[in-house]
């Protein structure tokens, strides 16, 4: 049963039109029945109509380069479609009825006209992903229940500390020392207040050359962004991460109260982390390690749930994890030998990408003159350790216990030029893994020469295709994505979308000689020297967190359970919103493959 | 003469623009409840003209009666805001112009209308179809002997079609013009 006979104007993006726009569109909407097999929108055609699905399946279909149709995506209820095609003029993709099915038509002419008079409408479909992904991260700060609750006022901002424009940038740094603050307020009579970070004051001295005596006026930031000391919580974190800044004025009427900053919220959030920290500082013993990674899941469930975002817990976690594993090499690792080894985590942990704990995925590497048997000991030790703190052992024995995955440089190396030769799938897996590796404790410099190595061998054009064919083997959005039956697993987000993304990153920045791990990092830099786009960089790591989210959602739901399908999540009942960004998603990784096709040269 | 009689008394197509209408009531009895509500929507082939739709609240004084009160969700307070009968029954046959007629046990509809309409000189379209009886027709070519006429929700499920804001004229009238279309696709 529906509930009303008019579009449901409460889900995004119909709740971003005011009254006289939703009024608009109640005025426009007919209701139209197709049967089965119906075409509804061609491709390559004019759109008469966007659609909003009311019962029944419509799927979309992609036309391939090679001919013929996939279908990409399915569309239930309360899913909108054909927009893009209304506000280009043409429809990229076809999409057909797949049962009886019911949707609403907005006409064209009132779609185009909604989009350009209702700038908060307009902008959902002209910026894209961005600005849903905004929305969803909104809904989810509400969903909160302790996010909620928490308001500015619980919090304790900074003191406010202002200066007059014409202070020397010398004067300046010292009140902030002094007043122990991160930022000082400019008070000019004429453009109002301003901010100056402690960084603005750095890079005005150390990138711009200019001189203590120099002052602060022309450095600050106008117009501040601030909140009401009254508001919630969240609105801070909100308001921090829409004009990607770190901190805000705090106001309480028209007067300027504080100032907070995105390290102050997060406390508020996070205090256990900080208590993990210190449980791991004073643990003595390897049960004591444990104690304290037991509460790692949880802490990470917490954070989720109070809307943190993904790249944020992600370094908190692998800070935790590199923590706990230093702590365990020094209590097992004999003294005499930790100056001789390094223990390297591979793959995610490598990455900073792990979320809750996967396998143990690590490798050694030793001195040149360190005794095989001793090396042998210790690794069985440390191993047993961390497989105690939570991390089960790697069912394909990827772990420093397996004297395949212990060795010194010239063992590694010539390792890794066997795995090239031969590059089967278990050894461009190996090579993938060993490309994200990452010492976390021993004696690190070791591992550089065998990683410098790595890079360089995998440099070469040949190694590169045949990594680059591998991010694009997974055809892409699709016919996994298809319609999803009971019974099935739903949608395997690793195979489908984390991978071709963290797989095509990391070949990209092989072949550019990046030498960053994590797969933001390797995307920000992949932007800067022009390899992709600032907008599809962008889009591939906002695709990259919210299947990561979707998958940390899943699992955290499931936690406790033996899931057999710990990457698979559900698509049919994500909320609308979610569904959206994942078919969004999707698409940003079927245009990834694309472009490493023509990067590398790749047959399809 | 008799050919205008006859071709105004043809049935009505499955593809012809016609006009599915919906009203709630006081109570059970044409002869003395009063109409409460009306609601209609245009159907063009498989479109439901959603955007030209026909919906009124009517005016109303009289006693009230909790069971139906109960049904239809109108409460005197709603209906003290509506417009005066004879203005949304000029308003509505205007609006049809000679567009047949299709509704859900149309009859009852009818009889009310019919009352409202006769002091006023004005007249419906003669042409109209009951989706219930049409079901009921095709169950009798069927099964002969157990066709019975099918309640709202049951014929919604025969028809596959969702039921929407069900005891609310417009919902009801969308869910009838739904139930129309499915019957011509079925055809």
């Amino acid at each position: 049963m529906l509930d009303q006979v008019d579009i449901d104007t409460s889900h995004p993006p119909f709740d971003l039109l005011d009254d006289a726009g939703k009024a608009t569109l109640k005025a426009a909407v007919d209701l139209v029945f197709y049967p089965a097999e119906a075409t509804i929108l061609h491709a390559e055609q004019e759109a008469e109509a966007a659609f909003v699905v009311a019962k029944g399946l419509v799927q979309a279909f992609d036309s391939r380069a090679t001919g013929g149709e996939r279908a990409f995506a399915d569309l239930g209820p309360g899913d909108l479609f054909g927009s893009h095609a209304v506000l280009s003029g043409r429809a990229r993709h076809s999409y057909r009825a797949a049962e009886e099915s019911l949707c609403y038509t907005i006409p064209a002419a009132v779609f185009r006209q909604l989009t350009e008079q209702q700038p908060r409408f307009g902008a959902w479909f002209l910026e894209g992903m961005a600005v849903k992904r905004r929305h969803r991260q909104r809904e989810r700060y509400a969903a909160s229940g302790r996010a909620l609750i928490a308001r500015i006022s619980d919090t304790q901002p900074a003191p406010l500390v202002r200066v007059k424009p014409e202070t020397a940038i010398a004067d300046a740094t010292r009140k902030l020392k002094q007043q122990r603050v991160e930022c000082l307020i400019v008070e000019d009579p004429q453009l109002g207040p301003g901010i100056v970070t402690r960084t603005d004051l750095l890079e005005a001295m150390a990138l711009s050359f200019q001189q203590p005596s120099d002052p602060v006026g022309p450095l600050a930031s106008r117009p501040v962004i601030s909140v009401e000391r009254n508001a919630l919580l969240y609105e801070a974190l909100v308001r921090m991460t829409e004009h990607h800044i770190e901190r805000v004025l705090v106001h309480e009427g028209d007067q300027l109260y504080g100032t907070l900053g995105m390290a102050e919220v997060l406390a508020h959030y996070s205090s256990a982390s900080h208590l993990i920290a210190l449980e791991l500082g004073r643990a003595q013993s390897v049960a004591q390690v444990a104690d304290a990674a037991t509460k790692l899941p949880h802490l990470v469930g917490t954070l989720f749930n109070q809307g943190a975002k993904m790249r944020f817990l992600m370094d908190l976690v692998s800070a935790l994890n590199g923590r706990i594993l230093e702590r365990l090499y020094q209590l097992c690792v004999p003294p005499p030998l930790q100056e001789q080894m390094a223990l390297l985590v591979l793959g995610s942990e490598g990455r900073s990408e792990q979320l809750l704990r996967t396998d143990q995925d690590n490798a050694l590497v030793l001195a040149d003159d360190l005794d095989p048997a001793a090396a042998a000991q210790a690794a069985a030790t440390l191993s047993a350790a961390i497989g105690q703190c939570g991390w089960p052992p790697c069912p394909g024995q990827v772990m420093i216990s397996n004297p395949q995955w212990r060795g010194d440089a010239p063992t590694w190396q010539e390792r890794v030029q066997r795995w090239i030769a031969e590059p089967d799938a278990a050894a461009m897996m190996n090579l993938a893994i060993l490309t994200d590796a990452r010492a976390v404790a021993g004696n690190r410099k070791l591992a550089e020469p065998v990683l410098a190595s790595l890079r360089s061998a995998l440099g070469q054009d040949l190694a590169l295709r045949s990594m680059a064919h591998q991010a694009i083997e997974f055809h892409t959005p699709l016919s996994w994505f298809g319609r999803i039956k009971h019974g099935e697993h739903g949608t395997d987000l690793k195979k489908g979308a984390i991978f071709p993304i963290v797989h095509g990153l990391r070949t990209l920045s092989l072949a550019e000689q990046i030498e960053a791990r994590n797969s933001f990092q390797r995307a920000d830099e992949l932007v800067t020297r022009g390899t992709l786009s600032k907008a599809f960089g962008r889009d591939l790591q906002q695709s990259l967190a919210l299947c990561m989210r979707l998958r940390l959602d899943a699992q955290l739901r499931h936690q406790g359970e033996a899931s057999a399908h710990p990457n698979h999540v559900q698509a049919d009942q994500l909320p609308r919103l979610d569904r959206e960004l994942l078919r969004d998603a999707l698409r940003i990784v079927g245009e990834f493959q694309d472009h490493l096709r023509q990067r590398f040269r790749l047959e399809n | 003469m008799l050919n205008a009689l006859i071709s105004a008394l043809r049935p009505v197509r499955f593809d012809e623009p016609v006009v599915v209408l919906d009203l709630e009531t006081s109570g059970l009895d044409p002869a003395k409840d009063r109409i409460l509500a009306v609601a209609a929507v245009p159907v063009e082939g498989h479109r439901v003209l959603l955007h030209q739709r026909f919906e009124r609240l009517v005016h109303d004084q009289g006693p009230v009666n909790p069971e139906a009160i109960r049904h239809h969700r109108l409460r005197p307070l709603d209906v003290r805001g509506g417009a005066p009968l004879d203005q949304v029954m000029s308003d509505l046959v205007g609006w049809i112009a000679d567009r047949p007629l299709v509704g859900y046990a149309t009859a009852f509809d009818l009889a009310f209308l019919s009352r409202a309409l006769s002091p006023l000189g004005l007249r419906l379209p003669r042409r109209h179809a009951d989706v219930r009886n049409l079901q009921q027709q095709r169950d009798a070519r069927r099964q002969p002997e157990s066709a019975s006429p099918q309640r709202f929700e049951q014929l919604a499920q025969t028809l596959g079609v969702p039921i929407i804001g069900r005891h609310e004229a417009l919902g009801d009238a969308v869910t009838t013009a739904l139930m129309w279309i499915a019957l011509g696709h079925s055809a």
